[in-house]
């Protein structure tokens, strides 16, 4: 049992450190965002996908940028528009005329990181082409499925405000989504120290990259084994089951959902060099992986109730495992 | 203290309610088992003294076991001495044999159920219910459910009276007694919480109606139990047989004309009789061995019966709690309309005797199965004691930690109540979240600081005027 115990101590250690680095690599770049610089590398761990959600101009495409230039692994953008074609995303079989024969353009998709840009700006048909690559890592063009690379993850960011020439994703899309994200606007001081940063040249440029795609898959190894007691599980599943128990919610969050949170909140263990999984990481992360999953009614959305009020209101309520 | 006056009636009223279908249960019982010394009146004299007794206990500043165990030691005196009257009513008081008789007969599976095993799970049932009524506190809610819960009983009593075609006497004024009870006892629930019309200010001419609808319903019942007699009843029931056997008998005729207009067909020889039917030899020995014996085939039905009241039971509770969910959603959507949410004292008697089934069942399982826990074990649960009896101090300084807190935001709200206990708080949760929800239980050398840290929380000396007030309080409590 001692050298089971050393060996995961190891092991949570490296993926600690890998944590701590990935943190301090991105922050040359983002300045005073730890807890999304975080939100990135569980959903890495667990090779989940990220919706940054927040209002233009304080750093979402920057901030997924830079988490890609800090991985040693493909990286892809796709700038979404309205005439965006699914072709584009998943590639498209051309008709090459020197060697007489069909062959496939792969689209930008097939990547290790891709970086979907703006993308409630895409049409519903093109967003569609997104649901097979994230939830199965496949993309299949003319009846012919191309497995994505691994790791794979895709980070998109959209901006709440703007509605014009936009179309909101849909649920099945939104519940593929491992986490959301919000940067929110910094405080004076890290407004100061961007300034300060920013102010002779682009730190992007001089990213170096520090986790490479072998290390990464070995690191999604190693935080599953996390252990997570019966009692925190049964919490997961309470709070997912108050989703849809909520008068104010139309539709509750999936099985995934709480798949998502259990993996997540094991990540998010990891990387804080636990190798047991806590109620605060579940309270921690829920705002998170279960926001963007539900659906709240309309004439509760008119009495000003959001979605992450009636997360906080539920993780408020729900008993936590103590005796 | 008006509140507390209004309690009394409140109870009385409730277990007027309990005692009727109670009483309907008994005479039923009582008819099944072809009556002999199963009296159910005097069975029933234990509802009172149960919750007397009760209420007696709850005066004394025991623990819960030693309550618990008086009030089984009453329950076991209670029931053998009405044993003991009413099976073996000897006039010799030296007659000493009859407990063995009792038992006897407790065990006989064979004659099940006999008047000695439903006295003694009857009594178990009413002795039980006289103590929750002790325990109850009675409001609006409870009188609701109280009354759905009688009502669904006694539809569930009656419908198996018809089915086993029984006759028990005085049904009409138990139906009546029962609707008196509840409808008095709510009509008391909902003025007693002071929003009722009965205490608004056309009380009078409301009670006026109330009383003079209790009235109607008593006189409506009485006449309707003396004109609805079972001749009328048969008279009635005879039209649609009458009409039935005429249309039949007219189907009858038009087949029989319509058949005589076929042309008729040459007879059919029909083959010779045989010999005499062939007498049915004895089966062999080995069917004798699949045969069950007659007691595990009475347990069987047992069980079965049991099952299918299990399943009866539940249907109707699902059934009841839809239609009051439906009329909810009905008023809910109605504007102006106002409802009272029904949370039932019925419904978390059963969710807990459920839940305190299945923990016992839990513990046995785990007695046959020698889960003995391990020395490493024990020590988890002694971090989880240390734990507790953090949570008990904090909640008796006046700190107590919310069912949603984690231990963390608990901590947070400990340290910034009684500052000076921040280290040893920490300690202790540190400790306490590891061996609660790591796979790995404490080490004794983490125990034992993790007790050390405990009892220093607990014998810190307190300075007058040098510590805050709010941590002198919390040092005086833990000592």
């Amino acid at each position: 049992m001692n050298e089971t115990t050393a060996a995961a101590g190891a092991d949570l250690e490296r993926l600690r450190t890998t944590a701590e680095r990935f943190r301090s690599n991105v922050g040359k770049v983002i300045v005073g965002k730890e807890a999304p610089i975080d939100l990135i590398f569980v959903a890495l761990l667990c090779e989940g996908h990220v919706l940054i959600e927040d209002v233009p101009g304080v750093g979402k495409t920057l901030l997924a940028k830079a988490a890609a230039r800090s991985l040693n692994c493909t990286f892809r953008r796709i700038q979404c528009t309205p005439d965006l074609l699914p072709s584009d995303v998943v590639g498209v079989q051309f008709f090459n005329q020197k060697n007489s024969e069909f062959e496939f353009r792969p689209g930008p998709i097939l990547a290790n990181i891709v970086l979907v840009d703006e993308i409630n700006r895409a049409m519903p048909r093109t967003q569609s082409a997104l649901l097979e690559c994230m939830q199965e890592q496949q993309v299949t063009v003319d009846l012919t499925s191309i497995t994505l690379p691994r790791p794979f993850m895709l980070i998109a960011t959209q901006n709440p405000i703007e509605l014009e020439g936009t179309f909101p994703l849909p649920e099945a899309q939104l519940d593929r989504f491992l986490l959301k994200a919000k940067l929110g606007y910094p405080s004076p001081g890290e407004e100061s120290a961007v300034l300060s940063r920013f102010q002779h040249a682009n730190p992007l440029e001089e990213l170096q990259s520090i986790v490479d795609a072998s290390e990464l898959l070995e690191l999604q190894k190693i935080f599953r084994q996390v252990f997570v007691d019966g009692s925190v599980r049964d919490y997961i599943v309470k709070v997912n089951a108050a989703t849809r128990e909520n008068p104010d919610i139309k539709l509750g969050t999936s099985t995934r959902a709480a798949l998502g949170l259990q993996a997540a909140s094991q990540a998010m263990a990891g990387i804080r060099g636990r190798g047991y999984v806590l109620p605060d990481d579940v309270k921690a992360l829920a705002p998170h992986v279960l926001s963007h999953r539900i659906i709240v009614k309309t004439e509760a959305r008119l009495r000003g109730r959001t979605e992450d009020g009636i997360i906080e209101e539920i993780l408020a309520t729900v008993p936590v495992p103590v005796d | 203290m008006e509140r507390e006056s209004r309690h009394g009636p409140l109870i009385l009223l409730m277990g007027g309610m309990e005692v009727c279908w109670l009483y309907t249960a008994l005479l039923l019982a009582a008819a099944k088992t072809g009556g002999g010394a199963f009296s159910p009146a005097l069975i029933l004299s234990l509802y009172p003294v149960s919750w007397g007794y009760e209420r007696l206990l709850r005066r004394r500043p025991w623990p819960w076991l030693a309550r618990a165990g008086a009030s089984v030691a009453g329950w076991l005196l209670g029931t053998l001495t009405l044993a003991q009257w009413l099976f073996w009513p000897a006039p010799d008081l030296l007659y000493v044999s009859w407990p063995a008789a009792f038992a006897s007969s407790l065990i006989d599976l064979v004659s099940f159920p006999n008047p000695e095993q439903l006295f003694l799970v009857s009594g178990a049932l009413i002795w039980w219910l006289g103590r929750r009524l002790a325990a109850l506190r009675p409001h609006y809610a409870t009188v609701i459910t109280e009354f759905q819960f009688g009502l669904a009983m006694l539809l569930i009593l009656f419908f198996m009276a018809s089915q086993w075609r029984l006759n028990l006497p005085g049904l009409v004024l138990v139906c009546l007694a029962f609707f008196a009870f509840s409808f008095g006892g709510i009509a008391l629930a909902h003025g007693a919480e002071g929003k009722g019309w009965l205490y608004s200010a056309h009380r009078s001419q409301w009670l006026s109606i109330l009383l003079f609808a209790v009235c109607l319903v008593f006189a409506f019942g009485l006449l309707t139990s003396a004109i609805i007699k079972p001749e009328l009843l048969k008279i009635l029931l005879s039209i649609p047989k009458l009409l039935w056997h005429f249309v039949t008998e007219l189907m009858r005729l038009i087949f029989a004309f319509l058949a005589s207009l076929l042309p008729k067909s040459d007879p059919v020889l029909m083959p010779p009789p045989g010999g005499p039917p062939a007498v049915p030899s004895d089966p062999p020995a080995w069917v004798e061995l699949l045969r069950l014996p007659p007691w595990v085939r009475r347990v069987g039905q047992i069980v079965v019966s049991g099952l299918w009241l299990i399943l009866l039971l539940a249907a109707l509770w699902s059934v009841s709690s839809q239609i009051v969910h439906w009329l909810r959603l009905k008023l809910e959507h109605d504007e102006g309309a106002s409802y009272e949410p029904l949370s039932g004292a019925f419904k978390e008697d059963l969710s807990a005797l459920l839940r305190l089934i299945l923990d016992r069942l839990s513990r046995l399982l785990r007695f046959f199965r020698r889960d003995r826990p391990d020395p490493v074990s024990r020590e988890a649960e002694s971090a989880r004691h240390i734990y507790r009896q953090l949570l008990q101090l904090g909640a008796s300084a006046g700190c107590p930690r919310h069912a949603a807190q984690t231990p963390g935001e608990y901590l947070l709200v400990l340290n910034e109540r009684f500052p000076a206990g921040r280290p040893e708080f920490s300690r202790i949760t540190e400790h306490y979240v590891a061996a609660r929800y790591s796979p790995f239980p404490p080490t004794r050398g983490a125990l034992e600081r993790m007790v050390k840290t405990w009892d220093r929380l607990k014998s810190r000396k307190v300075q007058k005027g040098k510590k805050p007030a709010k941590d002198r309080e919390l040092a005086e409590n833990g000592r």
